[in-house]
């Protein structure tokens, strides 16, 4: 009979779509998690790793008397490359300004960042934070021939400070010099041309990079005081590759206080004439 | 990549002070180019040759020079040699002295190209040499050279950005400063260039008026 003949028919066509279908949703599946690959898996397949970093901040990341990029920065990189590739020259370094930092990782430009870039929450919301790979704080370096002796003396229209383009650096000043006039500059090197220059009589960057311009221009002289509170600089990357974030972790965990720490030592010494903190607050310090 | 309304809203106030900021030195630029190549092309033209040859030089080496470059110089050299310019001001004097060149060969090429017998007949009904230049040659010359004057006059407003580099609060400075706040990088830059691109087009837009309203039939 017709009626009943099309029934089953009916029937065999749903049961060989629902099977169909199920299929299809299991080979999704299965082939979505094949696809999700790390950022980490990519650097292996290429075999160089690709790196964000400032080229005027000394001693982070600047250019040598012969053109070279070197710093602290890079040298962690180069150890990161050698930790993952074998070998510390295959890796290629990108410069960037202040706000360009952000784009070059999170647009895929650069494997990771490590530019002189200190935590802060509102930036943890944009990229992925290893821990800190060395401690940092903010100073003020100021022109000795500007007679300034503390950071109160400094919070006076009179005086004009030099900037970076980021919030932090703005928040700060408004908190300890709010009647100071401001230069707002996209690189170190241009804040410290202006105070070199005149065009400032003050700039406000990480410690080590004030200290090193101290030390290197005797017209230059840092304020004792620091602003805010010890704070650390980091490796930063695109968020949500947990694999290759894990991975940098790792590294610097075992850089600063594990295995690793020698070569990190070797690297401290060479930028900043002295030893690392030690590995454990209850260890002495390597002599 | 969440483009808000939301977002738009809120970087346009920031966004509209440096949008004042870029009028107010895009303004000041053209006009000051276009009045500072007057003499230079005089100076170009002169037939008094350590004259010309002194003008030639200038001209070479402000076109050989990128301008940034040249604001950099102007706005830190001031400040090493004692007297301090703002970046508003030491972007000015660049872009001025750059245009002004560029603007004072064009200036050049549109008296060039007005025929000798305008001259002529100036000097036949008994005008001075002077003023046949000023009131025959030059305003024809000018007349020709109303495109290429537009043409510079964009290249002009595009360069100001520049200037954000010298701490001018204008509005390639404050979008960097937003982006730098708010990480929305390509919202940000695509709204600055269509703003750009805004400004170009009703100064083109009024340049070619003026090139209407200036046209003679032949």
């Amino acid at each position: 009979m017709a009626g009943k003949g099309d029934e089953m028919k009916a029937r065999i066509l749903r049961t060989v779509a629902a099977l169909a279908a199920a299929g299809l949703v299991f080979a999704g599946l299965s082939g979505g998690a094949a696809a999700q690959t790390s950022r980490l898996d990519e650097i292996v397949k290429r075999d160089k790793l690709v790196v964000a970093t400032f080229g005027t901040a000394p001693p982070f990341g600047f250019a040598d008397d012969k053109g070279q990029l070197v710093g602290f920065d890079i040298d962690i990189a180069k150890l990161v490359a050698k930790y993952l590739l074998g070998d510390e020259k295959k890796i290629e370094f990108i410069a960037v300004t202040s706000e360009g930092r952000w784009p070059a990782v999170n647009s895929g430009r650069a494997d990771f960042g490590i530019a002189a870039t200190t935590i802060y929450p509102d930036r943890a919301l944009r990229v992925a934070f290893t821990r800190p790979y060395i401690d940092s704080g903010i100073s003020v370096l100021v022109r000795k021939d500007a007679n300034i002796d503390s950071v109160a003396a400094l919070n006076d229209a009179k005086f004009t400070l030099a900037n970076l383009s980021n919030p932090q650096m703005i928040d700060r000043q408004k908190r300890f010099m709010p009647n100071v006039k401001v230069l707002t500059f996209d690189t170190p090197s241009a804040m410290f041309l202006a105070v070199k220059s005149g065009q400032a009589q003050a700039m406000q960057m990480d410690s080590p990079v004030i200290d090193w311009y101290a030390a290197n221009n005797g017209e230059l002289k840092t304020l004792p005081e620091n602003l805010g509170n010890i704070q650390g600089n980091a490796i930063f990357m695109k968020p949500g590759d947990f694999t290759l974030w894990l991975y940098l972790d790792t590294v610097v965990g075992e850089l600063v206080a594990g295995s690793r720490y020698n070569d990190y030592t070797d690297v401290y010494k060479k930028w900043f004439g002295r030893n690392p903190p030690p590995q454990r607050f209850y260890a002495a310090a390597p002599k | 990549m969440s483009s808000d309304i939301a977002l738009i809203g809120r970087i346009a106030p920031v966004l509209a002070e440096g949008l004042y900021m870029t009028l107010e030195l895009s303004v000041l630029a053209i006009v000051l180019s276009a009045l500072w190549a007057i003499p230079v092309v005089l100076t170009l033209i002169s037939p008094r040759r350590p004259l010309a040859l002194v003008a030639r030089a200038y001209i070479e080496v402000v076109r050989n020079t990128p301008v940034l470059v040249q604001m950099y110089f102007i706005f830190f050299g001031s400040s090493i040699l004692g007297y301090r310019l703002t970046g508003f001001v030491a972007g000015l004097i660049a872009l001025t002295l750059q245009n002004g060149a560029y603007i004072a060969e064009i200036y050049r090429a549109g008296i060039q190209s007005v025929s000798q017998r305008q001259t002529e007949s100036g000097l036949a009904i008994g005008l001075t040499p002077r003023e046949a230049f000023w009131v025959i040659v030059f305003p024809q010359a000018l007349r020709k050279v109303v495109p290429s004057l537009a043409n510079q006059g964009v290249v002009i407003i595009k360069d100001t950005s520049l200037v954000a580099t010298l701490s001018v609060a204008e509005l390639t400075f404050e979008a960097r400063l937003l982006v730098d706040r708010t990480a929305a990088v390509y919202e940000i830059f695509l709204t600055l260039a269509l703003l750009y691109m805004v400004i170009t087009g009703v100064f083109s837009g009024l340049m070619r008026l003026v090139e209407r309203r200036l046209r003679i039939v032949q």
